[in-house]
């Protein structure tokens, strides 16, 4: 009777499957969290922790994408998926360029900022010498 | 026009859609850079692990998934052309959602009271802009979709009104998306480090 192409809404079934895996990775999550947080930030070790939780979450987001939004369905041309890459690229560049680049300058931060070896810098004309030999600038 | 136009024309207004979320994905994109260059510019003030709370923010994740899979199950009755059930599971999307923003504006409400609001630190204006533009999201959402169901009780599940339940579904999904996003790199990373 649905004057609606079922195949590209999906099922109470696809449905429930993304809810359900949804679920399991949101609680998983928040388990790892709070066993890092009950052992003081040992158990699991941070880097781990980060590394965990941003795989959860890019599986939970194709979890959604297809289950919820049916993106594995779209017929051809997929466009679609192609808007949808274009903006992936955009977002990896620019939360990535923003991080990289950002902390790059970090030796600005805290005082007068510290070199890469651990020394802190004291006064601004330091750390301006500093910065001009660290980044190779001629003057 | 004939069946096949007017699914053309559909499926058009759809990619339209879909190309407005992916701007606005785009948008969030520059708020996440934002919040990830400053957050751990605290300025001596509170930083993630003294603000946040485990549990409160599993229950916010749970009624907001939860109300992306019921309005995942009216928009499949609405192209059953079960209207009845339409209703009902968009009207428990909605009741959740706005559960959801509760349930944000009283973090806020709490954080600001405490005196960490905004203006506390490059870390909590960050935060502040980030969640707070994902809260307008569900809020603009919510005002949609109480109109949508006025509209549905009215005038019954018309083509027009499934194609925007779709779209309206559409952007519920996408706010869960960006919502899996904020608890991950918000909430979790910041008890984490």
């Amino acid at each position: 009777m649905s004057k609606y192409d079922e195949s590209s809404t999906g099922s109470q079934l696809t449905y429930a499957a993304g809810y359900i895996l949804s679920l399991a990775l949101t609680i998983t999550a928040f388990l790892l969290v709070r066993k890092h947080v009950d052992s003081h930030h040992l158990f699991p070790t941070d880097n781990f922790m980060l590394a965990a939780l941003s795989a959860l979450a890019i599986i939970q987001l194709f979890v959604q994408l297809i289950f919820f939004m049916h993106l594995d369905r779209e017929s051809k041309p997929r466009w679609n998926n192609l808007a949808l890459g274009l903006a992936a690229i955009v977002v990896f560049i620019l939360v990535g360029g923003s991080i990289w680049i950002m902390s790059n300058l970090g030796y600005h931060h805290s005082g007068y900022g510290t070199t890469h070896d651990g020394h802190h810098l004291t006064s601004p004309s330091q750390e301006t010498q500093y910065i001009i030999q660290d980044e190779g600038v001629h003057q | 026009m004939s069946t096949q136009e007017r699914q053309a024309a559909e499926s058009k207004t759809l990619f339209g859609f879909w190309v407005y979320l992916m701007t606005d994905c785009v948008l969030f994109a520059s708020l996440f850079a934002t919040f990830a260059v400053l957050r751990f510019n605290t300025n001596g003030g509170p930083t993630g692990e003294d603000l946040f709370n485990l549990s409160f923010v599993f229950k916010e994740t749970f009624i907001l998934l939860t109300s992306s899979f019921a309005c995942g199950l009216g928009i499949l009755a609405a192209r059953q052309g079960n209207k009845r059930l339409c209703l009902s599971m968009f009207g428990l999307t909605f009741a959740l959602g706005l559960a959801f923003l509760g349930l944000e504006l009283h973090e806020f409400n709490k954080l600001y009271n405490d005196g960490d609001s905004w203006r506390r630190s490059g870390f909590l204006s960050a935060f502040f802009t980030l969640v707070g533009t994902h809260g307008a999201h569900i809020t603009a959402g919510l005002i949609w979709m109480g109109t949508m169901m006025l509209r549905v009780v009215q005038q019954g599940l018309t083509t027009n009104n499934i194609k925007r339940l779709t779209m309206l579904s559409l952007f519920w999904h996408f706010l869960d998306i960006v919502w899996i996003f904020i608890f991950t790199v918000v909430y979790l990373m910041g008890l984490v480090l």
